[in-house]
C-alpha cells in the first residue's frame, strides 16, 4: 500500500502495460486528455506527478471551454 | 480440461491494452489469465515459460509495424512481391516450428490485413493483392495446424472507420479500437468453442414459412412460396443454409403440424427443395402439439433437450416449447435477422461427409431396427438377429479426429474425459497408454467407428460409447474386450449429469475398481 504520495509506482510493480491501463482508466474518469509528451513512465510514476497532471489537464479543459 | 481457467498467450509486436484482458475476463470468465508476449522477444526463458503454461495462443503481426516500408520498396520497384512473399513465409515458417515445439496449445493465427492503407483516397480502389497473396500462402503453411483467421473480415464486420484508434497507435502502438479488439477476442472465444465441441447438436426444423412460403395444408403444393426468385428465394437461401450445416455435422430433425404424406411429398418431388430425404434424420410430422414432438425427436436420436434448437415462424410456437422445455434453444424465424441466433452453433470446419452421411443412415434405419424389435419377444434373440458386427483395434492416427470428436459430444455414454485432436495424438505416444477404437455394423447399416477405449497402465482412462449405437449390449462388449487384455484396478470419471448408467455398467465389469472421481 502507498504510504506516501511521491513513492515510485514503478518500484511498486507498475509496468507499462499497468501504466497504458492506469492512463486510459484515468482519461476515462475524468474526462480529460493528458498530453503525449507526458506519456512516459517516468513522468508520470508517482501519484503527486499523477494528480498535478490530471488537474493541469481538467484546467486546459475548462479554459477551452470558456474560450468556445 | 475445458473447466480449468484458461491461460492465453497473445504474441504480437503491437499492444492491445487496456482493451484485451478486459474483453478476455467478459467471454472467458474472471479467472482467465492473458500473457501479453512481445514478438521480438518470445525466444527470452520467461516468455518461453509462459508459452508452455499457455492452453490458448494467439499470434497477430501487425504487417505495418513487421514492413513499414515494404509499399514504396514495391512503387519504387527495388524489391519485387515475390522476394518480400517468400520473406515472410520464411519468417512465418521459423515463428511456427518455434511455437510447435514449445507447445501443444491451440493456436489462434491472425492473417494480415491491408485496410490501414490511406491510399484508395488516391488511387481509388485497384484490387492489389500482395497481402492477400502472403495471406494464401501463409494460410496453406499453416492449414490443418492452427486457427487461421481472416482479420480483414473481422474489421469488415466492424467497420474501417470503427476499427482503428490513432491516438492509441501513436502513444504506445495500439492501433486497434476498443470495438475492433472486443470483435477479435470473441473471435478467439468462437474457436476455442470450436476446439472444445462445445456446441449444440441438432436443428428442429418448422415447415411452413420457414421451409417455404406458405401453408401446404391451406395454400396446397402449387402455391407454395419456394424457388430462385421473387417470395420463395430466401426460404431457399435459408435451406441452402441449414444444408450447409448438415455438412457440418448438424443433425437435421422435421416437426410440422400436417399431414407426413404431403411434407414426404414436398421433399421427394418438390423441384426447388435444396434439402432432401436423406439430410433428415427424423420427422415428427402430425397434428400432435410441438414440445411432446420435440421430445419425442430427442428419444428417438437419443440426444439430450439441451442440444437441440428449434426454429419456427410461429410466436406461439415458439413459446410453448420454451414454456414447456426450457433447455431447448428456441429461435424464431425472421429472414432478415435470425443468422445471428444460430452462434449457438459452433462447427468445426473440417469435417468428414462420409462420417456424416454414415450417422444420418444409421437414424434413418432405426425405424427398420425398431420394427425389427417388434418381431422377437426376447432381447438377446433381437440381438442376434441384428448381426451386429465388432471390429476392435489399436486406433490409427487417422482415426485421431473422429475420437476427439465422439469423446466432446457423447454425454451419456462416456466416463466424461473429452479430448481434443491434439491431446489424442499426445497421449497415443506415451508407452504406457493404449488406445482401442470400436467400430460396429448391423444388418441395416454400417455405423463406422462408434466407441473408444483408452488405457493407462492399470487405469481406464477413457470410455466413449455413441448414444447412436446403444440398444446392442456393445459397451459390454468394449469392457469384456478390455478387460480380457488389461488389468484394471481404476477407472477414471467424470460427472456430465448424464453418464449415471454407464457408471453402474463399469462398476458392474469392474467390481472392485477404484473410482478416480474429477469433480
Amino acid at each position: 500500500m502507498l504510504e506516501q504520495t511521491n513513492e515510485d509506482l514503478s518500484q511498486l510493480g507498475m509496468d507499462s502495460i499497468t501504466f497504458i491501463h492506469i492512463v486510459v482508466a484515468l482519461e476515462e474518469a475524468f474526462n480529460i486528455e493528458m498530453p503525449d509528451e507526458l506519456l512516459l513512465v517516468t513522468e508520470m510514476n508517482t501519484v503527486e506527478k499523477i494528480t498535478n497532471i490530471i488537474s493541469s489537464a481538467i484546467i486546459n479543459a475548462e479554459l477551452i471551454d470558456v474560450q468556445e | 480440461m475445458s473447466d480449468l481457467p484458461q491461460k492465453i498467450a497473445v504474441v504480437s509486436n503491437i499492444i492491445f491494452e487496456p482493451h484485451f484482458v478486459l474483453m478476455a475476463k467478459r467471454y472467458f470468465g474472471n479467472d482467465v489469465i492473458v500473457y501479453p508476449i512481445p514478438y521480438c522477444e518470445y525466444t527470452d526463458v520467461e516468455y518461453q515459460y509462459q508459452l508452455t503454461e499457455s492452453d490458448m495462443i494467439v499470434l497477430w503481426l501487425d504487417f505495418e509495424c513487421l514492413f513499414p516500408n515494404f509499399y514504396n520498396a514495391f512503387f519504387s520497384q527495388t524489391k519485387n512481391a515475390k522476394m518480400v512473399i517468400e520473406e515472410v513465409n520464411g519468417l512465418f515458417k521459423r515463428v511456427y516450428s518455434d511455437l510447435a515445439i514449445t507447445t501443444n496449445a491451440h493456436i489462434v493465427w491472425f492473417s494480415f490485413e491491408d485496410y490501414f492503407i490511406k491510399l484508395p483516397t488516391v488511387l481509388g480502389y485497384n484490387y492489389n493483392a500482395l497481402i492477400d497473396k502472403i495471406n494464401v500462402d501463409l494460410s496453406d503453411i499453416l492449414k490443418d495446424k492452427v486457427n487461421f483467421i481472416d482479420l480483414k473480415r473481422i474489421i469488415a464486420e466492424v467497420g474501417i472507420t470503427n476499427a482503428y484508434d490513432p491516438k492509441g497507435k501513436y502513444r504506445w502502438n495500439a492501433p486497434y479500437s476498443k470495438e475492433m479488439i472486443e470483435a477479435a477476442v470473441k473471435e478467439v472465444h468462437k474457436q476455442y468453442l470450436i476446439e472444445k465441441g462445445l456446441t449444440k447438436k441438432c436443428l428442429v426444423l418448422d415447415c411452413d414459412n420457414v421451409l417455404w412460403g406458405g401453408i401446404l395444408s391451406e395454400d396446397g403444393v402449387e402455391n407454395l412460396k419456394l424457388g430462385s426468385s421473387g417470395f420463395g428465394r430466401a426460404y431457399q437461401d435459408f435451406q441452402r443454409f441449414v444444408l450447409s450445416l448438415y455438412y457440418h455435422g448438424v443433425i437435421l430433425a422435421i416437426c410440422s403440424k400436417n399431414d407426413i404424406s404431403d411434407v414426404m411429398m414436398i421433399f421427394h418431388e418438390h423441384g426447388e427443395m435444396i434439402l432432401k430425404e436423406e439430410h433428415i434424420a427424423c420427422f415428427q410430422v402430425n397434428w400432435g402439439n410441438k414440445p411432446d414432438n420435440i421430445k419425442r425427436i430427442a428419444e428417438t436420436l437419443n440426444i439430450g433437450l439441451d442440444s437441440m434448437v428449434f426454429v419456427d415462424d410461429s410466436p406461439i410456437e415458439i413459446e410453448s416449447v420454451k414454456a414447456m422445455l426450457p433447455e431447448v434453444t428456441t429461435i424464431l424465424y425472421d429472414r432478415d435477422t435470425m443468422y445471428e441466433q444460430f452462434s449457438c452453433f459452433n462447427l468445426k470446419s473440417n469435417t468428414s461427409v462420409a462420417d456424416i452421411e454414415k450417422r444420418n443412415e444409421t437414424y434413418r434405419t432405426n425405424q427398420s431396427r425398431e420394427a425389427l424389435k417388434t418381431q422377437y419377444d426376447s432381447y438377446t434373440d433381437y440381438i442376434n438377429a441384428l448381426e451386429v458386427k465388432i471390429d476392435i483395434h489399436e486406433a490409427a492416427p487417422i482415426e485421431f479426429g473422429r475420437i476427439s470428436e465422439l469423446t466432446q459430444r457423447t454425454n451419456k455414454c462416456t466416463n466424461g474425459i473429452r479430448y481434443t485432436v491434439a491431446e489424442i495424438k499426445e497421449r497415443a505416444d506415451l508407452e504406457d497408454v493404449t488406445l482401442y477404437s470400436f467400430s460396429v455394423s448391423d444388418r441395416f447399416s454400417d455405423l463406422g467407428l462408434v466407441g473408444v477405449i483408452e488405457i493407462e497402465n492399470d487405469t481406464l482412462t477413457l470410455f466413449s460409447l455413441s448414444c447412436r449405437a446403444l440398444g446392442r449390449e456393445i459397451e459390454i462388449k468394449m469392457l469384456d474386450f478390455v478387460a480380457g487384455k488389461h488389468e484394471i484396478t481404476k477407472i477414471d470419471f467424470k460427472s456430465t449429469g448424464k453418464n449415471e448408467d454407464i457408471k453402474a455398467v463399469l462398476l458392474n465389469t469392474f467390481p472392485f475398481c477404484d473410482f478416480h472421481r474429477e469433480e
